[in-house]
């Protein structure tokens, strides 16, 4: 029997198996989803390499999202809608675009654009600043030492230095150069007074961890073929094997985890569609903020009636998504713009929680070319360039290379209408779907028309000509970083775990993933700091264990 | 003359109860990015049987009109653009028959207004024809088709590589990357 079982080999899983594993510990990991091999998977040296992010079987978790909310008059000037293609929600009720992931061994991570950010310190204490959303149980400080260890071992590139930083005492590889376009769309953000600096990126900007450096194709979200972005699977995973340690169990779901009166037992899984019942001395749950939710709820037993963890009835509540406003529009000169790494500058001067006037709840700026995937020949046919015919071709020639796109992510803050239940409709085991219930807020709102504004504003300034494309968050749900939805915290009532992740009934049940955030920060990308949490519980564990 | 050809098609496809429902014109329609907004592509197979010789060449012919031989850049024709779009057709519900509706359509409307088989139109008449599909009412059956067919070949033809060279493209992204990316494109 495996001393630790972890469900999941996302960012959280990946991470918590890396230090387990490196200080002795046997670990298993159940894994719903598929491997990938970047050479054959991934499409980046094909002539269809444009393609999205492969699906392989079993590479998406099922779930449902519930009837979002009717849109409005008022909301009109930030709704999602490109020249060519009118509004991309023609209804009049907001719209599912999917909770973005990937099931497979480095979970969500293989599809990232390796974003790897601090919070900002100010934005953990928003419960007791602002009166609003939750506390982190600890402080920046506390987590420091976790971020370190996680920069280290993704391999983070980017500045030492930062203005959201209390210390400056980043050990990181060199920034990346920003690229042709972005520079563009940098002078623009300069102009109005903004500060824009490299972004901090898990991705080679020399070669480093036996893995080459980047070659700035800019196709980190379709997977990246040469290996120099820092997903979990080359990063944590990749060493975890290394120290003969770890297992890992590829599709695998798990749909329950079994307890007797006091203490966790094991789990049952469908391995390759079999259900079998896997013993364990440590469960740690790293299924992400939708799925992980999910399997507590559907783990109701006589010892637990309402699902496991779920005393305080907190699991699924507090799901916070992501907030997003992007704008499009073409330069008048060409700038190569499909080159370069996908977000390669960042603006954080409206991260602090009180940045944004009459708005709780910071953002940030950065280049979207390839997030809005207006990078590649067939973007600019369907999306930029309208009509066909000879004129078409000359004008698709005219604009290559010019498009800029900007986005504002902001903080997503809890409201009771946004959270993760059981559906009706169930898997093929029978068990419930997990349901995502969404809502955005005035508050919210007006972050968002805070963010596309400035966006629209950034491309003025940097020359360009009116909008073509526009997303926001108020007509689409559409989330790629996702929290919460099993709160961390010190009083029971108001969480899942304690500070640890630990849960506080289950003395040996952990969660690792993004849904133990209490608050969302203002923008920044999550997966570091899932990282960081999850090394931290892994040595929460060790140190239980009597492991130094 | 161009106004008097969209007034016959319009009568054409309310006379013929062309319009198609809500539902599967928004099935049919493309656009949505897919990274942003995760669109993803019907996966049921249709089983229905190839287009007839004359449909295909029909096909073929409306196709070069969206994306003709030009100096830089080869026809679609030359790429084989329509058994690709026939390929597709059968892995999408409804297209098929979205297909063999639209073509027929293209055949009535280039009778009615010019007494001719579209086939043997020349370009600026077949390009009449092209113009009239895509000024029909949104939904109805010309337009649905013509903005489908001309999404799907234009990501069809923009992922061969003959189509990038005109663009400056140096694709695909890998295995050489943008070395250059710092500095001002080579126009
Ligand atoms: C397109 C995209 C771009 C992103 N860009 C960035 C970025 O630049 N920087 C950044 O920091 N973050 C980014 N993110 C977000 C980041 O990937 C996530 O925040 C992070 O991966 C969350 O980690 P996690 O461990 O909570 O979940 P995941 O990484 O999603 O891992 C969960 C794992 O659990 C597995 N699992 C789920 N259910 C079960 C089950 N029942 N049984 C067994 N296994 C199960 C899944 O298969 C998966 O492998 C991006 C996400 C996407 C989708
Ligand atoms: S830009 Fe760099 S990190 Fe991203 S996919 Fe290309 S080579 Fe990999």
């Amino acid at each position: 029997m495996s001393n630790v079982i972890i469900i999941g080999s996302g960012a959280g899983g990946g991470a918590a198996a890396w230090r387990l594993t490196s200080k002795g510990l046997k670990v298993q990991i159940l894994e719903a989803g598929p491997s990938f091999d970047p050479l054959t998977d991934y499409k980046q040296d094909n002539s269809d390499w444009e393609t999205p992010f492969p699906v392989k079987e079993g590479s998406q978790g099922g779930y449902i999202v519930a009837p979002l909310q009717p849109l409005t008059e008022e909301t009109q000037d930030i709704r999602s809608w490109s020249f060519m293609n009118g509004k991309y929600v023609p209804g009049a009720f907001r719209t599912s675009f999917g909770y973005h992931h990937v099931r497979g061994f480095g979970g969500s991570s293989l599809h990232f654009t390796g974003e790897a950010h601090r919070l900002n310190p100010k934005s953990m204490s928003l419960q007791s600043d602002y009166g609003v959303g939750a506390d982190w149980p600890f402080k920046y400080e506390d987590l420091e030492y976790y971020w370190r260890i996680a920069e280290k071992i993704s391999g983070v590139c980017g500045p030492s230095t930062e203005q959201r930083s209390p210390k400056n005492d980043r050990v990181l590889g060199t920034p990346h150069p920003i690229s042709y376009a972005s520079q563009a769309l940098a002078a623009g953000a300069r102009k109005l007074g903004l500060t824009v600096t490299e972004n901090s990126l898990a991705v080679n900007s020399t070669p480093q961890d036996d893995r080459a450096d980047c070659n700035y194709c800019g196709g980190c979200l379709r997977g990246c073929q040469r290996g120099d972005k820092g997903s979990i699977d080359v990063t944590y995973l990749r060493r975890a094997m290394q120290t003969g340690n770890l297992t890992v169990t590829s599709s695998t779901e798990v749909l329950k985890i079994i307890t007797n009166a006091n203490r966790i037992t094991g789990v049952l899984a469908a391995v390759d569609g079999v259900l079998k019942v896997i013993e364990a001395d440590l469960v740690i749950l790293s299924a992400g903020s939708i799925f992980s939710p999910q399997i507590l709820l559907n783990s109701e037993s006589v010892h637990s009636p309402e699902g496991l963890c779920n005393d305080s009835d907190q699991v699924g509540k507090n799901l916070m998504e992501t907030l997003l406003a992007t704008s499009t529009a073409l330069h008048p000169d060409k700038l190569g713009s499909h080159r370069g790494l996908p977000v390669d500058w960042i603006s954080w001067d409206f991260n602090d929680p009180i940045s944004i006037p009459n708005v709780i709840g910071g953002c940030r700026f950065s280049p979207s070319m390839a997030e809005s995937d207006v990078v590649g020949p067939i973007a600019y046919a369907t999306r930029i360039v309208d009509g066909w015919g000879k004129d078409h071709k000359r004008n698709m020639q005219e604009a290559f290379g010019r498009i800029l796109s900007i986005s504002g992510i902001g903080e997503s803050l809890p409201n009771s209408k946004t959270f993760v239940d059981l559906a009706s409709e169930t898997n093929s085991h029978g068990l419930p779907l997990p349901r995502i219930n969404s809502y955005i807020d005035e508050m919210a709102t007006d972050r968002l028309r805070f963010m596309m504004t400035t966006c629209r504003n950034i491309l003025a300034a940097a020359g360009c000509a009116a909008p073509i494309e526009e997303f926001s968050s108020i007509d689409a749900f559409s989330s790629t970083h996702i929290f919460g939805t099993c709160r961390m915290g010190n009083v029971t009532e108001e969480c899942v775990v304690n500070s640890y992740g630990q849960s506080f009934r289950w003395p040996n049940l952990y969660i690792a993933d993004a849904s133990v955030f209490p608050s969302s920060g203002g923008g920044e990308s999550p997966g570091l700091t899932v990282q960081a949490l999850a090394i931290r519980s892994a040595d929460h564990i060790l140190r239980n264990k009597g492991v130094q | 003359m161009h106004q008097q050809l969209f007034r016959n098609q319009k009568e054409l496809s309310w006379r013929s109860g062309l319009s198609l429902d809500r539902r599967t014109a928004l099935q049919l329609m493309l656009g949505i990015p897919a990274l942003i907004f995760g669109a993803s592509a019907g996966n049921a197979t249709s089983g229905a049987a190839p287009l007839d010789p004359k449909a295909f060449a029909i096909l073929g012919n409306f196709l070069d009109i969206l994306l003709p031989k030009t100096e830089e850049s080869p026809s679609a024709s030359e790429i084989n653009l329509a058994s690709r779009i026939i390929d597709l057709s059968r892995n999408v519900p409804n297209y098929p028959s979205l297909l063999e509706s639209g073509l027929n359509w293209i055949s009535e409307t280039s009778q009615l207004s010019f007494q001719s088989e579209f086939l043997t139109l020349h370009d600026e008449k077949k390009e009449a024809v092209v113009t009239a599909a895509f000024a029909q009412a949104d939904q109805t059956l010309p337009r649905v088709f013509a903005k489908r067919l001309r999404d799907d070949a234009m990501a069809i033809f923009y992922s061969h590589p003959a189509s990038w060279p005109a663009l400056g493209f140096e694709g695909p992204i890998q295995p050489s990357g943008f070395l250059d990316f710092e500095k001002a494109p080579v126009s």
